[in-house]
């Protein structure tokens, strides 16, 4: 039989978990293209994120980004790991290049305003005029 | 083709195009800007193999080397690619990739496994020329891409039926979105050369003309449908002699399911050609699933040569169960260990220099890093 002193912590750790996960899901990532873009299903944002649409340009935040696992893991359904091997596919022959990484959200939204072909993803609270979001993962 | 004149010319065009351009880079007239202009980018594996026999040599493919109970093998697994792009435009691109590794002979050697010139005259349809890896069956132009797969490496079954890796000549490919979904359709043509050694020193030459490719696949996130078929004219040169062409065909049919945290895949191929004697299907199944950076697999993979109907031509099978564990450990860096239960054709494949009393199974332990950079 558990003793008790080893339930009341596993308690406790379950507890943290629980509210971990629930911090790390409480930012809402939207995904941003310049004004004026038409909005775009899951479908279509994951055909760009894994190469299959070339006539969009996707953004990337670096890797350590927390974000970054989120939106795939939303998008995809596929984790950074699965979704680098995919990539390695595609470039290694030589049908194309992976996203573009910018180190952070501010640098995302700048490319995004700027051309109306690329693609990136933000938090929703940092979603401003420069940019439309054609797409919300909640 | 190996590393030499040719290559150097190809690597010497690709830096005097990406020069002229660079110059006109900086004008407002569509071109790249120089940052993403070039880029440099390679892959590799690591690998050591050992069986438990030493009645009998494991071989792979071409390959002249294998592992032994007191011999671990080195030169199976590992290789190692770098490749240069140059993308001047959104519709124009070059691509140049060396790769080293062991193919038939003593030593490792390098090879240009990818040396071609891509248009983009529309979003959705490329067309590339030179020379590249013949996309047989489902993933043999990224099967030496250790990174890219689940599995140890690609199931010899089936992926070491088709003889010819590399072609040259042209492909094209047209790609397009049909609502969730996402179809490509994909032909080529060229011819291809392949080497074996019949004896140390005496190399079989065999060329493949007329090579013609078609596939097609159908993706929605994940789930990835593909068939495909190359068919070619087959001859061969040894001692000095041509034999007459014979035709060659392979199809496949295959699938992946890449979602969540589970992976499965399957393929079954037919290899047809003029002599039945060695008319092979094969077929693998491979499951896995996601554990954090932990995937666990497993792999059944199967090539027979089906025999004939009057029973002259027999009945043939080598098979091989395998268990094995990815560690993605680090961002571009992934270990795998797989155990595998093969058994051989009856006196052959994938064992070799059989000794009197081999039983025709035998276990192979491997141990791989994969890594791209």
């Amino acid at each position: 039989m558990m003793n008790k002193p080893f339930l009341i912590r596993g308690t406790l750790l379950l507890g943290c978990s629980l509210l971990i996960a629930s911090l790390a899901r409480a930012a809402d990532l939207v995904v941003i293209m310049a004004p004026g873009a038409p909005l775009l299903s899951k479908d279509q944002v994951t055909n760009v994120y894994i190469g299959r649409r070339s006539d969009l340009k996707p953004l990337d935040l670096p890797a350590s980004a927390a974000q970054r696992d989120a939106f795939y893991k939303k998008v995809t359904a596929r984790d950074a790991a699965q979704i680098k091997a995919v990539w390695a596919r595609i470039l290694f022959t030589g049908r194309g290049q992976p996203p573009k990484e910018l180190p952070d959200e501010a640098a995302i939204k700048k490319a995004v305003a700027g051309d109306p072909k690329a693609v990136g993803y933000i938090d929703k609270a940092n979603v401003d005029s420069t940019v439309k979001v054609v797409l919300e993962l909640n | 083709m190996q590393i030499g004149k040719r290559a150097s010319f190809g690597v010497f065009v690709s830096i005097s195009l990406g020069q002229c351009l660079a110059q006109a880079a900086n004008a407002d007239n569509g071109l790249n800007a120089l940052s993403d202009m070039f880029s440099y980018d390679g892959f590799g594996t690591v690998g050591i193999a050992r069986s438990d026999t030493d009645q009998a040599v494991w071989v792979q493919n071409i390959q002249t080397f294998g592992a032994t109970n007191k011999n671990v093998d080195y030169r199976t697994d590992s290789r190692l690619a770098v490749q240069g792009t140059v993308t001047p435009t959104q519709w124009l691109s070059g691509t140049v990739q060396a790769l080293t590794e062991e193919r038939y002979g003593p030593a490792m050697t390098t090879q240009l496994e990818w040396a071609f010139v891509m248009v983009k005259p529309l979003p959705d349809l490329s067309v590339r020329a030179g020379r590249m890896e013949l996309p047989t069956f489902l993933i043999s132009d990224t099967r030496n891409v250790g990174y890219a797969n689940l599995w140890l490496r690609a199931p010899d079954e089936v992926y070491g039926q088709p003889i010819f890796d590399v072609y040259t000549g042209w492909a094209a490919a047209y790609q397009r979105e049909v609502g969730p979904y996402s179809m490509s359709f994909n032909v080529l043509s060229g011819t291809s050369t392949s080497e074996t050694e019949l004896a140390p020193d005496v190399q079989r030459r065999i060329i493949g003309h007329k090579m013609l490719g078609y596939n097609a696949t159908l993706e929605r996130n994940g789930i990835t449908i593909r068939v495909s078929r190359v068919t070619t004219d087959r001859t061969h040169e040894e001692y000095g002699i041509t034999y007459p062409a014979l035709s060659w065909s392979f199809d496949s049919a295959g699938v992946i399911y890449d979602r969540h945290d589970l992976v499965l895949q399957g393929e079954f191929i037919e290899r047809r050609t003029s002599n039945p004697a060695i008319n092979v299907n094969g077929y693998y199944l491979l499951g896995g699933y996601h554990l954090g950076k932990w995937t666990p697999y497993t792999l059944y993979s199967v090539g027979e040569t089906i025999g004939g109907a009057d029973g002259t031509i027999p009945f043939a099978s080598m098979h091989v169960v395998s268990v094995g564990v990815r560690f993605d450990a680090f961002k571009n860096l992934d270990l795998k260990a797989q155990i595998e239960h093969a058994t051989a054709y009856q006196g052959g494949t994938p064992f070799e220099n059989q000794t009197t009393g081999f039983n025709n199974h035998g276990n192979i332990a491997s141990f791989v890093v994969d890594f791209v950079f």
